[in-house]
């Protein structure tokens, strides 16, 4: 009798395997992770000088970029929506659809792969090649715990940041839409306003907010963990960075939907 | 420390969305109106069709206030309205729960009535109508579809009816273009048109029972006989009157009946004369050739009775 490495469906069996321990492995770190940065933030305000860099790279730093992909995003969105409402002879709604389109998913989502792709992809190549340089083990050797110095203050800076990022590339996207609206649908700005007014509501944005929270600790632990993680050369400082923004987008657009489905029991 | 360059930029971010926040807060929830005064008003509907707290009510489109409350009562939906102070709700309104089909929010609608008419008291009901969701309409469209088809397999049946009748097949088609049949159709009308006129002429025994007073007084008269015949039974005169209610004639046929179904049975036992001749063969073959004797002796007396009366009629001469 063979072994079970030695045929195809043993060898896909121990890697499935592997795999799938590999998978529990790292979620289980993940989780251990945010565990040890959220208990490390009570020393926040003994360590502002490293997060408001981080704020300032994550929130101010994203912006254009945010507000470029915002604007379009709301040109395009009121193009295609518009399109179908003149069938209906319904221009008006344009505003409608723009902003809680926005609001509860674009904003969030779309500010969210923005800045895994600026600022989780950064993380993890920093982190990783302190690991890999073994920078990490220094700071251990000094007394340094390198989460509260280098997670923390990431952490801290995702979870403010990506909501109030959201509310620009929110604001950004409805402007955007109501030029198309105007431009190519004759909507004028104040009915455009007055629509988005008359179905656009508080929750829509805290929802779309929190959403950017969730996904603010997402990106940030993520992006750290796969740092920290990262053994070897620095070949590998490429692939953690590689697995970190796949496992960042794949975690981003899961729990969007659990979220979205939270809300609406 | 952070330079003081990079805290500015990350304050001024912040402050700046939070203010942008803010506004659109401001604008889209209508701050204002938690300082304005409002009325409560309620209203009861079959189904909230997605109506919740917060949801805006509407006076004919304009947006005057919002639902306070949406709860259970009395097997209705009761919903509680807060509107402006001033919005004048009067009677004749009535309210209704607009769907939304594009955003899922729906709203309360009130109409507008006439000035002249009085205004609701606060806190009083407003009428309400419900209107058919979507899914309601899906059902009634659902339903209509049903009887269109229906309907268009009638006509289709209608259809060959009628073509059928075009080529004459059947009675009726025959009717529509056999010229022949219609002349005697429009015989028969004329014949019976005829019997009518008779008839109402009193003409024939139907005419005369159409127009002879007389024979309804002999019918009167019948009846009034009738009566007088019942009238006699029921006082016990007369042999059916006796039969009604004397018991001792009851008693008597009873016996008379009692006694014949002995007779009756004696004579199926085969006993007595009466049941030997039902019952007793050889007595019925007997009875058979004692007949067929008498017969023969009967015709031979017949025979020689004309020589007999001639020889006495002799005899007697001399």
């Amino acid at each position: 009798m063979s072994e079970p490495g030695k045929t195809k469906f043993g060898r896909c069996f121990i890697a499935l395997g592997n795999g799938l321990l590999n998978f529990f492995q790292t979620v289980g770190e993940m989780s251990q992770l945010l565990a040890a940065t959220i208990l490390w933030c009570r020393a926040v305000f003994k360590n502002l000088d490293k997060v408001l860099p981080q704020m300032g790279k994550i929130g101010a730093d994203t912006l254009p970029i945010a507000s470029l992909t915002a604007v379009f995003v709301g040109f395009v969105l009121a193009l295609q929506t518009g399109v179908a409402l003149k069938e209906f002879g319904q221009e008006e709604s344009i505003g409608a659809v723009v902003s809680l389109s926005m609001a509860r998913e674009l904003g969030p989502v779309l500010t969210a792969i923005l800045v895994i792709g600026r600022i989780g992809a950064a993380i993890t190549a920093e982190i990783a090649t302190m690991s890999v340089s073994e920078e990490i083990d220094a700071l251990k050797t000094l007394g340094i715990n390198p989460v509260r110095y280098l997670v923390m203050p990431r952490f801290l800076a995702c979870l403010t940041m990506l909501p109030v990022l959201v509310i620009y590339v929110n604001l950004v996207g409805m402007i955007g839409g109501a030029a198309v609206s105007k431009a190519n649908f004759g909507v004028p700005f104040m009915v455009y306003i007055e629509n988005v007014e008359e179905w656009l509501t508080f929750e829509d944005i805290a929802k779309g907010l929190v959403k950017a929270a969730v996904f603010g600790v997402i990106i940030s632990i993520v992006s750290c963990h796969r740092g920290l993680a990262t053994v070897g050369g620095p070949g590998e400082v490429g692939l953690a960075t590689t697995n970190s923004v796949v496992f960042s987008f794949v975690s981003v657009y899961i729990f969007n939907y659990f979220v979205t489905r939270l809300w609406l029991e | 420390m952070a330079s003081p360059a990079q805290a500015k930029k990350v304050g001024i971010f912040f402050i700046v969305g939070m203010v942008i926040l803010g506004l659109i807060t401001f604008r889209v929830e209508q701050v204002g109106r938690f300082f304005k005064k409002r009325d409560e008003y309620k209203a009861y509907f079959q189904g909230s069709k997605g109506l919740k707290r917060g949801s805006k009510v509407s006076l004919s489109g304009v947006n005057v206030g919002e639902v306070r409350n949406v709860s259970v009562e009395e097997g209705k939906i009761l919903v509680t309205m807060a509107i402006d102070k001033g919005i004048p709700i009067r009677e004749g309104s009535f309210a209704i729960i607009v769907p939304d089909f594009l955003f899922g929010k729906s709203y309360v609608d009130i109409n507008l009535v006439p000035p002249d008419r009085p205004r609701l008291p606060l806190g009083s009901v407003i009428d309400s109508v419900d209107v058919p969701g979507f899914s309601d309409m899906l059902v009634r469209f659902d339903e209509a579809m049903s009887s269109i088809e229906t309907l268009t397999e009638t006509l289709e049946s209608a259809r060959v009816i009628l073509a059928r009748l075009e080529n004459g097949e059947g009675a009726m088609g025959r009717l529509f273009t056999d010229e022949e049949i219609f002349d005697e159709l429009k015989e028969a009308v004329t014949n019976a048109n005829d019997i009518m006129g008779k008839m109402s002429r009193g003409e024939g025994t139907i005419g005369k029972l159409l127009e002879d007073d007389k024979l309804f007084e002999d019918l009167k008269e019948t009846v009034s006989n009738a009566n007088i015949i019942v009238a006699k039974m029921s006082k016990g005169e007369g042999t059916m009157g006796k039969l009604i209610t004397d018991e001792t004639l009851f008693t008597d046929l009873k016996g008379a009946v009692e006694n014949a179904n002995i007779i009756l049975g004696r004579m199926v036992r085969g006993e007595g004369t009466l049941g030997k001749l039902v019952r007793d063969e050889d007595l019925y073959e007997d009875l058979q050739n004692m007949m067929a004797n008498l017969t023969e002796t009967v015709n031979g007396f017949r025979a020689i009775m004309p020589q007999g009366a001639f020889t006495s009629v002799i005899y007697s001469s001399f």
